[in-house]
């Protein structure tokens, strides 16, 4: 994974700099992943629920010739969980050698945001870094490393268990 | 005593008469015989006496004496000379007779025989015995008479006086009680009864008396019945009359009104009449008019036709317009089905890019501008959608309005098939309303003639009601009267003791 958009605002002299995000909608919030992050994108499969996996994960979809887990970011950010719309859309996440989908009802663009425009979000929510505006709507950045955590754990729980 | 009750008065009165009379007579009889019987008695006794005396000295002296020759010669002369002196015996003890009047000793025998002991000689005792004739009776005949006379009078004036005492008890008695009951029912009291015991002619006079009485009690009450009926009656009468009198003014007052109103109605009868011609020209103009209507209407659905036609026409060539909106609109959800996998490839370009790096910055800008494109063409198509839909809209709409029109055009022509019928309808209905018109002016003119003899008849009825009224107030004049009569009645009977308060037998 990249540096932390979050970390370089700490200096001025990154704060000019912007970094590309792909963002997007869940639920009622929008959300953005960077675009380093990223591995690709493409129409959500059918998940395939895992037996004992917790909330945060919906299951494990089929992607690119992988097999590849799905966090539920609605059920980490306590929301209800719909069906996906037409529009869905699957975003391939890589982080420190841990990959993961994470599922955008729609994804609305392509955005090369200022890191001088992130700040720190006023209210507390699981697996984002910061948040800025967008066309006059508040976004929040997803941490790709927040959001790998909780497959990271699942993981090494089935392997304790194992 | 049941006997005595069912005697008649005749045999009441004839009984008491005959037996006081026999009681009369017997005692008659029986108090002269009684009086004769005790003077008789003292007669012969003095006689006998007196007779008893001389005959004794006479024979004692004589027989004494021995004369008795002499004796026998003073019978015969005493014989001779009293002609009651039938004949004088002398006898001795021995019953040997010693002088006698007469050689007959039978004579002695007849007639009041007196007996006198006789001494004679030598202690001797003899019986003198002298018949006298009875002619003593022949002489106190008048005396009996006499006897028989007053005997008879004071017997009569007893049997009169216990006659009359029987008369009062048996009539007289019962005729002052009809009295005393004929005074109470001249007193008005009708509680009196007669005692009608028995069947003799007064208790058959009591029975009718009581049954008078009964009835006339019933009459009375009848009449004190029939008095309050009449009262009832005549106080109905009056206000039935009243009520009559007060309908007889209405009546009045009502014809008078309906007077007014056919006066009204004929006046209108003569508007009508005029209205009536008139609406004979309206119907002849109406007939026109539905003929110059008929032949506009079979234009007008002529052309209703024609638009219908039209009208069909454009609506299938809308549904053809709708067909290939739809047909645009598939073809641009293709094209935004693109667009959507350009924008998906694009994203995967721009993240293919990033992850080459510097080498990959030129690409990432081609990525991006595809991407553009793609949200480009995707909002187009998207506005182009919302176009379509709104054509799609603006033609269901046109096409739902077209079929209305079509609907319309269509109730149009039925309409006007309709009108037309309804037109000829019109027509006939004219000529049968000029006809009808035509007849309700003859009847019109009929009515006006009724009319005017519903109006003599109403002046008519008015007399009579009038009339009416004048004989209704005769008549309450008259019921007054009787309520009065009644009223007078009533008191008059009023008067009466009914048998409600008996009284009893007198």
């Amino acid at each position: 994974m990249s540096e932390s958009p979050y970390r370089s605002y700490e200096s001025q002299a990154d704060a000019d700099l912007t970094i590309s995000l792909i963002i997007g909608s869940i639920g009622r919030r929008l959300a953005a992943v960077q675009l380093s992050d990223s591995r690709g994108v493409s129409i959500p499969g059918k998940v395939t629920s895992i037996p004992g996996a917790p909330l945060s994960l919906s299951g494990l979809v089929y992607f690119r010739g992988g097999i590849e887990a799905v966090v539920n970011l609605a059920a980490v950010w306590g929301e209800t969980s719909v069906n996906f719309p037409t529009t869905a859309r699957s975003v391939l996440l890589e982080a420190e050698g841990m990959r993961a989908v994470v599922i955008f009802d729609e994804l609305l663009d392509l955005y090369d945001c200022p890191k001088n425009d992130l700040r720190s979000s006023d209210i507390e929510l699981a697996g984002i870094s910061s948040v800025f505006d967008w066309r006059g709507k508040e976004v929040f950045l997803l941490s790709g490393s927040e959001l790998l955590r909780y497959v990271e754990a699942f993981v090494s729980l089935n392997s304790h268990k194992r | 005593m049941s006997r005595w009750l069912r005697l008649g008065l005749t045999d009441k009165l004839f009984v008491p008469f005959v037996c006081i009379l026999l009681l009369s007579v017997i005692a008659t009889a029986f108090l002269t015989l009684w009086g004769q019987s005790g003077r008789d008695d003292e007669r012969i006794a003095e006689f006998t006496g007196r007779i008893k005396d001389q005959w004794r000295s006479t024979a004692h002296a004589l027989w004494i004496k021995g004369e008795t020759e002499q004796l026998s010669d003073i019978f015969r002369l005493a014989a001779e000379m009293d002609t009651m002196l039938n004949a004088v015996t002398l006898a001795d003890g021995n019953g040997q007779i010693i002088a006698s009047s007469s050689s007959d000793l039978s004579a002695r025998t007849k007639g009041l025989i007196i007996e006198v002991p006789v001494a004679g000689p030598d202690g001797q005792t003899g019986r003198l015995s002298a018949g006298y004739a009875l002619e003593l009776a022949d002489r106190t005949f008048l005396d009996l008479i006499t006897s028989i006379l007053l005997t008879g009078l004071v017997t009569i004036i007893v049997g009169a006086f216990v006659y009359m005492k029987v008369l009062d008890l048996v009539i007289l008695k019962r005729i002052r009680s009809a009295s005393d009951a004929a005074t109470a029912i001249a007193g008005r009291d009708l509680g009196l009864r007669l005692d009608d015991r028995g069947e003799d002619e007064l208790a058959t006079l009591a029975g009718a008396f009581n049954k008078m009485t009964d009835n006339l009690n019933e009459l009375i009450g009848q009449i004190q019945t029939v008095t309050g009926d009449i009262d009832l009656r005549a106080a109905g009468i009056m206000s039935a009359v009243e009520s009559q009198s007060a309908l007889s003014s209405t009546q009045s007052e009502e014809v008078t009104r309906i007077s007014e109103t056919m006066n009204a109605v004929a006046d209108q009868t003569k508007k009508i009449s005029t209205s009536a011609h008139e609406v004979v020209r309206i119907a002849d103009d109406t007939q026109k008019s539905s003929d110059l209507g008929v032949t506009a209407t079979d234009e007008a659905r002529r052309l209703m036709d024609q638009i219908a036609s039209v009208n069909n026409e454009r609506v299938e060539q809308i549904h053809e317009l709708k067909r290939r909106a739809t047909q645009i609109g598939d073809v641009m959800q293709f094209i935004e089905q693109i667009a959507d996998q350009t924008k998906l490839i694009a994203f995967n370009a721009s993240i293919e890019a990033a992850g080459a790096g510097e080498m990959g910055r030129r690409f990432e800008v081609v990525a991006r501008e595809i991407r553009r494109l793609a949200e480009n063409v995707s909002e187009s198509t998207g506005q182009i959608r919302t176009r379509i839909v709104d054509i799609q809209q603006a033609i269901e709409r046109l096409a739902s309005t077209s079929v209305e029109e079509s609907n319309k055009v269509r109730l149009g022509s039925d309409s006007s098939l309709h009108t037309v019928t309804v037109l000829h309808d019109i027509r006939n209905g004219s000529t049968r309303t000029t006809q009808r018109v035509q007849e309700i002016s003859e009847a019109i003119f009929t009515q006006d003639t009724a009319s005017a003899e519903l109006v003599e008849m109403l002046s008519g009825i008015d007399s009579n009601a009038r009339n009416l009224k004048q004989g209704l107030g005769d008549l309450v004049v008259i019921a007054s009267d009787l309520k009065e009569l009644s009223g007078t009645l009533k008191g008059m009977s009023s008067g009466f003791i009914l048998e409600g308060r008996p009284r009893g037998l007198v």
